[in-house]
């Protein structure tokens, strides 16, 4: 089966393709933010380089969020043209999963390196790691997943929801116990200061930036994965292309309003009636 | 929360140019005030303060105008056409607060719940006479 595979989600775009041989080509966009201009280009390329055309491909599978609106629509889009002009399924991937898929490639080479044992290079994580995927979602939020890492590959532990960054953390050392926290996404870059106290009570490791951020590759081989299992319990892995939708994961903001105050007492104080 | 008068389009202009000296990447302005009463005046002159070259003409149509020539990007909002926060979320465009650039909102208390609680805030109303404008900010 070969797999073409979107990841429009992040700052930078992404295609990728996967042949039957399990084989993973990539290209990105050089800029940030050129997900309309360029990814029908990056898609050409990487096809080209494995001799295909779009005809060869057998399903799409697409990155539909968490992450930029705008880059998921691109994406999303994309996906459900292609589906639909082709006559061939899509296979929806949460950017999350693409993360952790990505955290597992990083883990994985170092646990190569380090001779089979993880824990000769991360102390203490001899019999795995806790998994922290968070994408920045903005005013002190996140969109985030926890999965354990060892021997038998990644699991999902806590599913994909909009954390505040402080509850994220205590959920995440609750989880890891003993276990070191690997932390990913650009949630990386926007909580600093917060990571900083967290690595100060917990072993922390934060993914280097080459495995940070979503990248179409991983999208590919968890699209090569589900496509593998056509039904999960009731959960067909392949669907449609009218039945590709973005997934925001964002609360509305009648629930948010519920959480944090907001601007409009202020406002309220300083306008002129 | 400070108060005054401007007497006369200079005065707006000289505000402006203080309040834009202590903007950086990521703030939000929240213009507020009923129609005529100089938003987007400020917002020209705050534009100008940043180094912008280009003319500000309202975004009206459009929601959101990018300009790219000063010493920050500008992201000039109009939200008189929204009726609600939830409109700019659907839309994708809270993607401008706290970003690279300055975001100069427009009616902004249409969309008050989603703009970032450390907003700057500038209300203004009409004077007592012509060309006089009363102005609140925090």
């Amino acid at each position: 089966m070969v797999i073409i595979a979107l990841e429009t989600t992040g700052k930078y775009g992404s295609v990728a393709v996967i042949n039957e041989k399990g084989e993973v080509t990539t290209a990105s966009t050089e800029e940030e933010l050129q997900h309309l201009q360029g990814l029908l280009p990056l898609a050409t390329e990487v096809l080209g380089e494995n001799h295909l055309t779009i005809e060869d491909v057998d399903a799409v599978a697409c990155s539909v969020g968490p992450g930029s609106f705008t880059g998921i629509r691109v994406g999303v889009a994309t996906a459900r043209a292609w589906g639909q002009m082709l006559n061939i399924p899509c296979i929806p991937v949460s950017s999350l999963e693409g993360l952790a898929m990505r955290a597992m490639e990083d883990l994985d080479r170092r646990t190569e390196e380090a001779g089979g044992d993880l824990g000769q290079v991360i102390p203490g994580a001899s019999n795995g790691v806790l998994i922290v995927t968070a994408i920045n979602a903005r005013r002190g939020q996140n969109y985030a997943a926890l999965w354990n890492y060892s021997k038998q590959g990644v699991q999902f532990v806590s599913r994909e929801k909009q954390w505040m960054i402080l509850p994220l953390i205590e959920k995440a050392k609750k989880k890891a116990g003993a276990w070191p926290i690997y932390w990913t996404g650009d949630g990386v870059d926007a909580y600093g200061e917060e990571l900083a106290a967290l690595a100060g009570e917990h072993t922390l490791i934060l993914a280097p930036e080459e495995y940070r951020y979503p990248t179409a590759r991983t999208v590919a081989k968890v699209g090569w994965i589900k496509a593998q299992t056509p039904l999960s319990g009731s959960q067909p892995m392949l669907i449609p292309y009218e039945r590709l939708f973005p997934n925001y994961l964002r609360k509305s903001e009648a629930e948010m309003k519920l959480e944090e105050g907001s601007l409009s007492k202020k406002i309220g104080t300083a306008a002129w009636k | 929360m400070e108060e005054r008068i401007l007497y006369g389009e200079a005065e707006t202009r000289d505000f402006a140019e203080a309040f834009a000296g202590g903007l950086q990447a990521g703030d939000v302005v929240a213009l507020v005030g009923d129609l005529g009463t100089g938003k987007t005046t400020m917002t020209k002159y705050l534009a100008r303060a940043l180094g912008v070259t280009e003319e500000i003409t309202s975004p009206t149509f459009t929601i959101v105008k990018e300009y790219h020539s000063g010493r920050l990007p500008l992201y000039h909002f109009d939200v008189y056409r929204l009726t609600s926060g939830q409109e700019l979320l659907d839309l994708g465009l809270e993607e401008y607060f706290g970003g690279d650039g300055v975001a100069v909102v427009e009616w902004a208390d249409i969309v008050a719940d989603v703009l970032p609680e450390s907003a700057h805030v500038i209300a203004l109303a009409y004077g007592d006479r012509e060309g006089e404008r009363k102005i609140r900010w925090l």
